[in-house]
């Protein structure tokens, strides 16, 4: 199973919105991190149900986010502003409906593998600084 | 022979291999591995059959997701379904969990014997003397430590400081490494084989003694005639698209041993229609659920350095059927736990080499069950009220514990708390609701699903580790446990696994 090149854009989207670009800590936003190759080889190599879920996942986004979340009317997700799709997001991620906070957690999942991955973003947390409280010395 | 040209992941000739041993092991985690390494010292001929790829420690970068890619069961989106949907973690590849997890060790707890043996009718399956030279070699064989300092890291240090303030016991973990410099990488594979996993110890030595295996290979079913286990047939899969490779064959001359896990094992029974009978196969599920808070230092406590896991208390083991575990994720699989999103989950990565995070693992009493779902598995579990309350209790100690360490704020991600505490709202926490959907949770540790007993009516396997009713099919792994432990299981499963596997030899 494959994203379609449309899919690809909504699921782009809804990850931009878990972590946008700019800020004091990196400018980098999950897309940039490339987390769209997690949710591409999760629907491309899990057992099909599951890919099917993921896929269904990315379509509720697109169609349903804005709309249930009350954050963007009938609109489709991807053409919601940022600062609106971040909006809907939150609103879905403290939502009272289970399903709803799932689904903002399954993206803010992918979005972050990719994005705590990124060495770029690595080294802005911090880890790339000098060792202060660990020797790191390998031992026999 | 070298040890590589006995090692197979694809037929060696067409599309068809067939082989023949005194011992077919399916799973080549701690279980199988321990099985592995005792009867190839017997003398016995063995062969292992694993469905994971072997993966070589430089394949490993430290990257959370490419790991779960190769090592993973279903990439870590294998879920058990209830009330709400928990992820279960486990390991598929040469090795099983011994490679993806933090190496802890704990022996199995006296009580929980004691427990099996009034409650379950277990017979003389364990005896304490034999467990105890068990649990002995494989301290020696796998280099088993408390942590030392040097490789412990700050996150586990406040723990155990918080922990001792309060007069809660705790410790420093012992585990089973060599050379551990502390990269907090243990999840994802330890890259520099540090690590003492079953691939790197018991599994070559046992290929070193003329063990031959079989990875990426999918153990299908075993074949059952005159009442007794004849071979087993397996697909060579290709380990990430699934795409087949050939099949293979082999004829088990003296048994089949089965160490595919708490969710595998009945699966293979299944397919083979083997321990049907008593109708408790699948059943009895148990598993340690767990979930994780925060705590946010004054200074840096820098999570990426020091062992993934170096401090643990069971001090509320007995009571409260719980147990804390310090947890050094990486940024990977810790940003993702923040409760926020968009700008407000950036601006929180500010704190980042700040904070400090925890683990509660319920010992939980509820029990679910697995069993087959078109071509895949179905887990089921709930847990249960009181195992929610266990869960609240354990996180709120944990707060506890980190504000006595010099916390300034806590972050409980549960839903209906705020995202972030003072020390003086953590009784926010106490008023937490207890339905399992409010919290976002993970499972570890599984059990029960081919349970131990005399009793062929109420259990899978006897106290032989044989299937009732079924001659030559042991199912030696953490399935065959009549509960959870409440600790660490892997110590556990290898001891009894290497008792029982004397026995057949």
């Amino acid at each position: 199973m494959k994203l379609s090149a449309a899919e690809k854009t909504w699921a782009e989207a809804a990850l931009e919105a878990v972590i946008p670009p700019g800020g004091d800590v990196t400018p980098l936003s999950a897309n940039d991190a490339n987390s769209i190759v997690v949710i591409e080889d999760m629907v491309g190599y899990l057992p099909a149900t599951t890919a099917l879920g993921l896929r269904a996942a990315v379509w509720f986004f697109e169609f349903g986010a804005a709309t249930v979340s009350g954050a963007g009317g009938f609109k489709r997700f991807s053409r919601l502003s940022l600062g609106d799709r971040e909006a809907a997001l939150a609103k879905l991620s403290h939502s009272n409906f289970f399903f709803f906070r799932q689904m903002a957690l399954l993206m803010k999942t992918m979005a972050c593998f990719g994005f705590g991955a990124d060495g770029r973003v690595r080294a802005a947390l911090g880890m790339d600084r000098p060792v202060k409280f660990v020797k790191r010395e390998a031992r026999p | 022979m070298t040890i590589e040209e006995r090692v197979f992941e694809r037929p060696a000739l067409g599309r068809r291999q067939r082989d023949a041993a005194d011992w077919v092991i399916v799973g080549t985690g701690p279980a199988g591995a321990a099985v592995a390494e005792v009867l190839t010292k017997a003398g016995q001929d063995v062969v292992m059959i694993e469905e994971g790829q072997w993966i070589k420690k430089h394949e490993f970068n430290g990257r959370a997701f490419d790991a779960q890619k190769k090592a993973y069961r279903e990439m870590g989106a294998e879920a058990a379904m209830g009330r709400s949907m928990i992820p279960v973690v486990q390991g598929r590849c040469v090795g099983g969990g011994s490679v993806i997890n933090a190496a802890i060790i704990w022996r199995l707890p006296e009580d929980v014997l004691a427990r099996w043996r009034r409650e379950f009718g277990i017979g003389d399956a364990i005896d304490d003397q034999e467990l105890l030279a068990a649990f002995e070699t494989i301290e020696r064989d796998l280099n088993i430590h408390t942590t030392l300092p040097e490789a412990l890291g700050r996150n586990h240090a406040l723990l155990k400081a918080g922990a001792d303030k309060l007069g809660y016991e705790s410790r420093i973990i012992p585990r089973n490494e060599r050379g551990c410099d502390g990269r907090a990488e243990c999840l994802s594979g330890c890259p520099i084989g540090a690590k003492q996993s079953m691939d790197l110890t018991y599994i070559p030595a046992a290929l070193g003694r003329g063990a031959r295996l079989y990875h990426s290979a999918e153990a299908g079913h075993i074949d059952v005639e005159a009442g007794r286990a004849r071979r087993v047939h397996a697909d060579f899969k290709d380990p990430l698209t699934g795409e087949r490779r050939g099949r293979l064959v082999v004829e088990a001359r003296r048994g089949v041993v089965v160490c595919a896990s708490t969710v595998q094992s009945p699966m293979l029974l299944w397919r083979s229609g083997i321990g049907l009978a008593s109708g408790h196969l699948g059943k009895h599920f148990m598993a340690h659920p767990g979930s994780s808070i925060l705590g946010i230092f004054p200074d840096e406590v820098r999570l990426w350095e020091g062992a993934t896991q170096g401090w643990d208390s069971e001090h509320f083991r007995e009571s409260d059927h719980i147990k804390f575990e310090g947890l050094a994720l990486p940024p990977d699989l810790l940003i993702g736990r923040l409760p926020w999103v968009g700008m407000e989950l950036k601006n929180a990565l500010a704190e980042y080499d700040r904070m400090c995070n925890v683990g509660c693992a319920m010992v939980a009493q509820a029990e679910g069950s697995v069993r087959p779902l078109g071509r895949g598995t179905m887990i089921s579990f709930t847990p249960s009220p009181q195992d929610m309350t266990n869960l609240r209790r354990g996180l709120r100690i944990l707060a506890n514990i980190m504000v006595a360490a010099g916390a300034v704020a806590i972050i409980p991600d549960i839903h209906g708390v705020p995202g972030r505490l003072t020390p003086h709202q953590l009784g926010r926490i106490d008023d937490a609701s207890i339905d399992p959907r409010d919290y976002t949770m993970a499972m570890t540790h599984l059990f029960g699903t081919c349970r131990l007993g005399t009793d062929p009516r109420k259990s899978v396997v006897g106290p032989d580790f044989q299937v009732h009713g079924t001659r030559g099919v042991y199912v030696i792994d953490s399935s065959a446990f009549p509960t959870n432990l409440g600790v660490n299981p892997q110590h556990s499963i290898m001891a009894v696994a290497t008792q029982a596997a004397k026995r057949l030899a």
